[in-house]
């Protein structure tokens, strides 16, 4: 398990406890292999530095 | 030439002039089903018996001098997901198999059957369009009519392959990252993603709000033309389909698109160029955080739409859908606020680029159709799962709505494979002319395929 994994594993179990959210035994690993590559998606984005003037609108009009 | 390998064009002229009724078109569609439908697996619901009678309807209506309209006697299907008068709306899973029936069809298809088409069936897709297999846990596998080894794609899988198959001449899908290029590209037919919101999605199940069209399949561009024609009012595309393509106003997408593309998919993108004139590349900048931000978003709302399932009745799920929908709907709401403020920012890059561009290729998958059961592919040097990288070159398109035509590039003894012709949001005529000019002129073709 990486330092990153364990991160999103915490995360995971908070985040399914406080949003009632449970997660099956047989499910724990398949739930963290999607978070975890989530995560990595999410990386992309986070690190990205937008103009602070963009929002983000409710609804996507293209 | 049998009914099963004509267009929707040809088809609707043969039975307003009476060379062929619409139960004989119908007739020679059921039995190529019922003989090669085992193998394929395409159909979720047959509807064989009302169609029959939708079909002598509209012959009494031949008979009578009456015009049933554009698509007369022409045989569709709809993937699971859409509203059929009469049956559970089941989006390809068993939570929804005891839904109530639909009361009435969407407006999507009731525009189709008022055009005179005849209903098949239902067609088979990942469950809740989650995937890009079409291997659905409760309906079974649809295989490639092509070369039933390979997958068909998904999630409109079955939409894909009932019309390469031969079985139907238009089929509608649903396509939110990719659901309807990418089995067009491995199935080798036509289909059209139009502009995000174009189409009704009144009486289609939901799978991500901000990412779902509504779009169809077809074996040439004109049928699919007239589809959409036919599935909306405030564009028409039919007048304009002669239109002669500028050249220097078309481009390659590199960077991104091309990156982990097959030689051979890679090859078909040039074809198609070639085929148009066009000579330049460029650049849609970052589309691999479009790619990023697409998945995440798709992961999140397709969570928050079960939410309340997955806690009442997550065994009725499969269980891979189960858990992608768990890890998405518990992701941080900071995620998905960058990544919808990202989506405005790469809508912007994408308008600039029409600035100087009409049109914009791109391959549709980064290879052909994956074998039955092969796992993973190589993307950026590594093993990664088919499921989620058949959408690395479709996402960041539909991540901002833009309308595409994915044309097939079939022949030379190689599996299908699809390019995207990309335009502006609601110039979809525009990619349909030259979805057009490429097959008349011999580039791309979607013959039916030989079971």
């Amino acid at each position: 398990v990486t330092h990153n994994e364990a991160i999103v594993e915490k995360y995971i179990r908070a985040a399914s406890a406080l949003l009632d959210l449970p997660i099956r035994a047989e499910d724990w690993q398949g739930v963290l292999a999607a978070a975890v590559d989530l995560e990595s998606r999410a990386k992309l984005l986070m690190e990205f530095a937008l103009p602070i003037d963009i929002a983000a609108e409710p609804r996507f009009v293209p | 030439v049998s009914a099963t390998h004509c267009s929707a064009v040809e088809l609707a002229a043969a039975v307003r002039a009476r060379r062929i009724s619409a139960v004989e078109v119908l007739t020679d569609h059921v039995v190529r089903i019922e003989a090669f439908d085992c193998t394929i697996n395409s159909f979720t619901d047959k509807t064989f018996a009302m169609a029959r009678s939708q079909a002598a309807a509209i012959d009494e209506k031949v008979t009578a001098g009456i015009n049933p309209g554009p698509l007369a006697g022409v045989p569709i299907a709809v993937k699971n997901l859409i509203d059929v008068a009469g049956l559970a709306t089941r989006a390809g899973s068993k939570i929804r198999r005891t839904a109530a029936p639909a009361e009435v069809n969407a407006p999507v298809l009731a525009r189709l059957m008022e055009a005179g088409a005849v209903l098949l069936g239902t067609l088979n897709m990942d469950e809740f369009a989650s995937g890009f297999l079409t291997d659905n846990i409760h309906n079974g596998l649809t295989r490639n009519p092509r070369n039933a080894s390979y997958i068909a794609g998904g999630s409109s899988g079955g939409s894909a392959a009932a019309v390469a198959a031969g079985f139907a001449v238009l089929t509608l899908g649903s396509d939110t990252n990719g659901s309807i290029r990418v089995p067009a590209a491995l199935c080798g037919v036509f289909g059209l993603k139009p502009s995000y919101g174009r189409i009704d999605r009144t009486g289609v199940f939901p799978f991500v709000d901000s990412l779902d069209h509504v779009g169809a399949f077809a074996r040439s561009a004109a049928d699919l033309t007239l589809a959409y024609d036919l599935m909306q009012d405030s564009d028409k595309a039919f007048p304009s389909l002669q239109q002669r393509i500028n050249a220097t106003h078309v481009a390659v997408l590199d960077g991104w698109f091309e990156q982990n593309g097959s030689a051979e998919i890679l090859g078909a993108v040039d074809r198609v160029a070639a085929g148009l004139g066009a000579t330049q590349r460029v650049t849609l900048p970052e589309a691999h955080r479009a790619h990023a931000g697409a998945s995440c978003i798709t992961a999140f709302e397709g969570g928050q739409l079960h939410k309340q399932r997955l806690r009442t009745q997550p065994q009725d799920y499969d269980p891979a859908t189960r858990r992608r929908l768990i890890a998405g709907a518990l992701q941080p709401a900071e995620v998905i606020h960058q990544a919808q403020r990202f989506r405005y920012w790469f809508r912007e890059q994408a308008r600039q680029l029409f600035e100087r561009f009409d049109i914009l290729l791109a391959p549709a998958t980064p290879c052909v159709a994956p074998f039955v059961g092969q796992e993973t592919m190589i993307v950026d040097g590594q093993h990664a799962p088919v499921r989620s990288s058949l959408g690395l070159y479709t996402q960041p398109i539909s991540f901002i709505g833009l309308p595409t035509v994915c044309v097939p590039v079939t022949g030379d003894g190689v599996l299908p494979r699809g390019v995207q012709i990309v335009t502006a949001p609601g110039r979809e005529a525009l990619g349909l002319a030259a979805a057009f000019q490429l097959e008349r002129d011999g580039v791309i073709s979607a013959p039916v395929a030989v079971l």
